[in-house]
């Protein structure tokens, strides 16, 4: 199983060894599970759901156009500002995105608009079980900034994901060419 | 050592070393780093999370250093931007807080060559005329080490006389990043490390609560991180006067180390579980909403934070080097924030003393809620119905 001691400890303590069993064969938990999840601890979630992620999914972080995004066919995009009454909190989105993550089967991945929920709570969805970034990431300082220049962004949206132990992956990059990105966390100093 | 082999020393009771720190910084799994954290959290604070109702002040911008990660200050009182208010400014600022409710002035300034002490003790005396019941929480250690050697006088001297002005506590800020190899290079003309320790020491020898600060994410290393928790920790074994240790994120915007990122919202999260771990002395842990953004300072609370500051109204320090998030948080938001991470809001006074602990939310619990945008894709959409 794709998860360490301490998240597994976790797990047991919540009883719900059974569901994070179900969880990560990838085939998309049922509404029994999901409300079962939802009442269990924020980390317990998304620990489930970031061992999801990287046993079905793996490491590689896919970056898309919006334009690009609405014509993939294996991504979910999530709305994650529609009718939550006065609005979601961060946490709130977090949770969102893990028990999407749960509740879909593996073969699609779990996309999140950059521009709807910042670069803040987007980096943070990779470890919450989101697999794909969606934005043109143009003029986007919500809470960090991205230096000027379409290089000088990427280069930066890499350190932003790579700081969240994953790799980018680019639109308009193979996977061999994203390979040649240094690879997840690499005990960088900062 | 292993994460885990740390983990169980940690839950041993064990103090954890320089080298656990290192190794707890570049331990990749945040998730892990987060959850070992918030144990000791919930071990040490249970779901009480704190937030006070307060406000932020600058009597003056002037500032004779030259730190390179500042956009606040100025150098001089003639240059553009540069302010000091009067006192009559200062007192109806606070007599004029609409918020009954208040319970701190939380003041930080520049190092202003041409102020006299007596000035910023009149300051003091007419805001505690103004309303008695506030807390004045004022000076950082640098701004107590300038007056010492300004005005000829010990920490304890410029501290004693502050104190019958009518100061409570100290702030934490100044402490940037107390190793030398970084500190002579961001922040060469202002109290050293030891000198800012020094000033808190003598705070809590005449009976003052301090906090205590680092500014992280620009050119320093973990181990200078490290090294900086280890320092406070020394202190506080010694004197045991601090109450909050508050990790700073840096901000690069219209100062000198504008072409460094900044630290991102996992090395905020990463940087307050670490510290949760390796300063077991200091009770409480605070995710600064200021500084690290108020989604993340949310998220922080479940990953070792058990404060999320307060209501502040008007900041400008952070804001001047391009922070995006509102100038204030009203009490209600707070709570909000707090509520739907699943903890207990307790308001508090500046020195722990409970104001008001709230109720938890009534039904803590999520349901799927999200809603997928791909519209041939159904499946989601009907999940989200049936969960919620």
């Amino acid at each position: 199983m794709a998860m360490g001691r301490m998240l597994t400890g976790a797990i047991e303590r919540a009883s719900l060894m059974d569901v994070a069993e179900r969880a990560l064969t990838g085939k998309g938990l049922g509404v029994v599970d999901l409300a079962r999840l939802g009442r269990a601890d924020v980390l317990v979630v998304a620990g489930i759901a970031d061992a999801v992620r990287a046993k079905h999914r793996g490491h590689e972080v896919l970056v898309l156009t919006a334009q690009a995004a609405e014509l993939a066919t294996d991504i979910v995009i999530l709305d994650l500002d529609g009718d939550l009454a006065a609005g979601p909190t961060g946490q709130d989105v977090l949770v969102q995105i893990a028990l999407a993550r749960l509740a879909t089967p593996c073969k699609q991945g779990i996309a999140v608009s950059c521009e709807q929920i910042g670069l803040e709570l987007s980096q943070t969805a990779l470890v919450f079980g989101a697999d794909t970034l969606i934005g043109d990431f143009v003029s986007s300082k919500k809470t960090l900034p991205l230096l000027d220049g379409p290089q000088a962004r990427k280069t930066e949206l890499m350190g932003l994901i790579k700081r969240s132990g994953r790799t980018a992956r680019f639109q308009d990059e193979s996977p061999a060419e994203a390979a040649t990105h240094s690879s997840a966390w690499t005990k960088e100093q900062p | 050592m292993t994460f885990t082999e740390i983990a169980d020393k940690h839950r041993a009771g064990e103090r954890l070393s320089y080298d656990d720190g290192l190794a707890l910084m570049l331990e990749p799994d945040v998730l892990k780093l987060g959850a070992l954290a918030n144990e000791t959290r919930e071990k040490l604070n249970g779901d009480r999370t704190y937030f006070n109702v307060n406000m932020r002040y600058e009597a003056t911008n002037v500032c004779e250093a030259s730190c390179s990660f500042c956009a606040f200050a100025k150098l001089e009182a003639h240059m553009p931007g540069a302010r000091t208010v009067t006192h009559e400014e200062a007192w109806k600022a606070l007599a004029d807080f609409p918020d009954p409710k208040l319970t701190e002035l939380h003041m930080v300034n520049g190092l202003h060559p041409g102020l006299p002490f007596e000035w910023y003790e009149e300051l003091l005396r007419g805001w505690k005329r103004v309303r008695p019941n506030v807390h004045l929480k004022c000076f950082t250690g640098v701004e107590i080490h300038y007056f010492a050697e300004k005005f000829g006088m010990t920490h304890k001297e410029v501290l004693t006389r502050l104190k019958a002005a009518g100061l409570s506590s100290m702030p934490g800020g100044g402490a940037e990043i107390f190793h030398p190899e970084v500190r002579t290079r961001i922040a060469p003309d202002k109290a050293t490390g030891e000198q800012y320790l020094a000033a808190h020491r003598a705070a809590h020898e005449i009976g003052m609560k301090t906090n205590v600060t680092m500014l992280y994410g620009h050119i320093e290393t973990f181990e200078h991180r490290v090294d900086h928790l280890l320092k406070i920790r020394e202190l506080q074994d010694e004197t045991h006067g601090f109450q909050c240790f508050i990790p700073l994120a840096f901000h690069n915007e219209n100062n000198s180390l504008h072409k460094l990122p900044e630290p991102t919202a996992i090395d905020d999260l990463r940087m307050i579980s670490v510290s949760r771990l390796m300063l077991d002395n200091i009770p409480h842990i605070k995710a600064y909403w200021v500084s690290m953004g108020i989604d993340t300072a949310q998220i922080a609370l479940r990953f070792g934070a058990d404060d999320l500051d307060g209501t502040i109204v008007s900041e400008t320090i952070y804001h001047s080097a391009g922070s995006t998030v509102p100038m204030g948080l009203t009490r209600d938001q707070l709570v909000r924030l707090i509520r739907e991470a699943g903890r207990i809001p307790v308001e508090r006074d500046t020195e722990y003393g409970i104001v008001e602990e709230l109720p938890r939310a009534s039904a803590p619990e999520a349901s799927m809620k999200v809603r997928e945008r791909n519209a041939e894709r159904k499946s989601l959409r009907v999940l989200a119905g049936a969960a919620s």
